[in-house]
């Protein structure tokens, strides 16, 4: 499936983590096909920026749009989230937590999804005994079928492995061509991602956008 | 919505038995208060329906913690937040996933106790009856004050003082419910005044629950 055209308009947005401001007058557009790489070091907002991003909080200051084959959206349909945690209940099989998800956002794909992250013949499994890396692409395949045209990502590899890190890079390959949208932060150098990356650096308290 | 709750129930089923524990408390006190009294069965039957009550309370204020607290931390609500549901269903479906798993199986297990007690049928009935319209009120107010305390490690103990001024008069009205059930039956003031209760804390519950854990979202 391809998305329809979509925007994600962040303007002069200023984002506080408790009494101090950590990202100020920040601005960035994100269109579909686009493939957006946030860098800086630890606590320069990186995290905060992708929850208000992704809709999850509000920023003190400026404004966040986001548009949907023209029509303003809000951020349940437009943004799919992965953030540290991976909302799975261990005491569940993988199946039954993939096929809750792919249940709620109407998937019929929840197998083609675990194929895609390399976890089929672990449907029955509970997602407890799962490894760490194996649980982030279980959280991985939950992205997936949630069909948001716009996924934000937090350091989508931690604790993934040389074989898992390729296939995150397939899967998000795969959404940009589908002319969704890639926003993530990650310290790992940019790996086998074969889309032109839009590499943004953030550093204390002054922010610098530039494209590569 | 109902995929959600299902999906509670099913995780409950995996716990190893945890939502009994509120049933067990239930049968332990009934057993000390037993104990307690001397085991004389016209003190207890008397106050019966007053043991039941507070029984009920003490148990789930043991389990309101659960509620919202496992998907808060491993990223269910976040994701939940994103999905086509809407805060005002995800809590509702929590509410009666709760209502099924705790309230429920204090329902089912009150009369034998009140049988234990040798209160009478009609007793047994109107507190039975009582309880059923009063408990969901108890609920929305444990639930609410549990989203509101989810990123207190230890809030346990403000959430018993957040909650219990607001049981107060679902507990008054419950008794003065059973009191006059012998005369009037069930169509009586006390009756009529629980319903409202719950039906105003369930109506105004789920839109409030709805708000703090909007408000939980954005500060964590």
């Amino acid at each position: 499936m391809t998305f329809a055209a979509f925007t994600l308009d962040i303007c002069g947005v200023s984002v506080s983590r408790g009494a101090r401001a950590i990202v100020e007058r920040f601005d960035l557009t994100v269109s579909g096909s686009e493939l957006v790489w946030l860098r800086g070091t630890n606590g320069v907002g990186k995290t905060s920026l992708l929850r208000m991003a992704a809709g999850l909080s509000r920023p003190d200051a400026g404004s966040v749009t986001r548009t949907l084959g023209g029509a303003a959206v809000s951020a349940s349909v437009l943004t799919g989230f992965q953030g540290h945690r991976d909302a799975i209940k261990p005491s569940l099989t993988v199946h039954e937590n993939i096929a809750f998800w792919a249940g709620l956002s109407g998937s019929p794909d929840a197998e083609a999804a675990l194929a895609k992250v390399e976890l089929t013949g672990r449907e029955d499994q509970k997602a407890g005994t799962l490894s760490a890396g194996q649980s982030r692409r279980l959280a991985l395949a939950q992205l997936w079928v949630s069909q948001k045209p716009l996924w934000i990502m937090d350091e989508p590899a931690a604790a993934i492995d040389v074989a898992g890190q390729k296939i995150i890079d397939d899967l998000i390959t795969q959404h940009v061509r589908n002319r969704g949208a890639v926003m993530l932060a990650s310290h790992a150098a940019p790996r086998g991602l074969t889309e032109k990356v839009r590499f943004i650096t953030l550093s204390a308290s002054s922010v610098a956008g530039a494209a590569v | 919505m109902i995929a959600l709750t299902l999906r509670d129930l099913k995780l409950a089923m995996h716990s190893s038995g945890a939502w009994l524990h509120g049933v067990l408390f239930l049968l332990i006190f009934a057993l000390l208060c037993a104990v307690a009294l001397g085991g004389d069965k016209t003190v207890l039957s008397s106050i019966g329906p007053a043991l039941l009550w507070l029984a009920i309370i003490f148990s789930l204020l043991l389990s309101f913690e659960k509620g919202f607290g496992d998907d808060a931390r491993d990223g269910t609500l976040e994701q939940l937040y994103l999905s086509k549901l809407s805060l005002p269903i995800i809590a509702a479906s929590k509410l009666l996933s709760q209502w099924i798993l705790i309230v429920l199986p204090l329902l089912l297990a009150a009369p034998l106790l009140g049988y234990g007690f040798g209160m009478g049928a009609d007793d047994i009935r109107a507190t039975l009856i009582a309880l059923l319209l009063g408990t969901p009120s108890l609920l929305v107010y444990g639930t609410f004050a549990g989203v509101c305390l989810i990123s207190y490690r230890s809030g346990g103990l403000l959430l018993i003082l957040l909650t219990v001024p607001l049981m107060i008069p679902t507990l008054i009205f419950g008794l003065s419910a059973v009191d006059s059930y012998a005369a009037d039956g069930i169509i009586n003031p006390p009756f009529k005044a629980l319903a409202g209760i719950s039906l105003l804390s369930v109506g105004l519950g789920i839109p409030a629950i709805a708000a703090a854990l909007k408000t939980h979202l954005e500060t964590s």
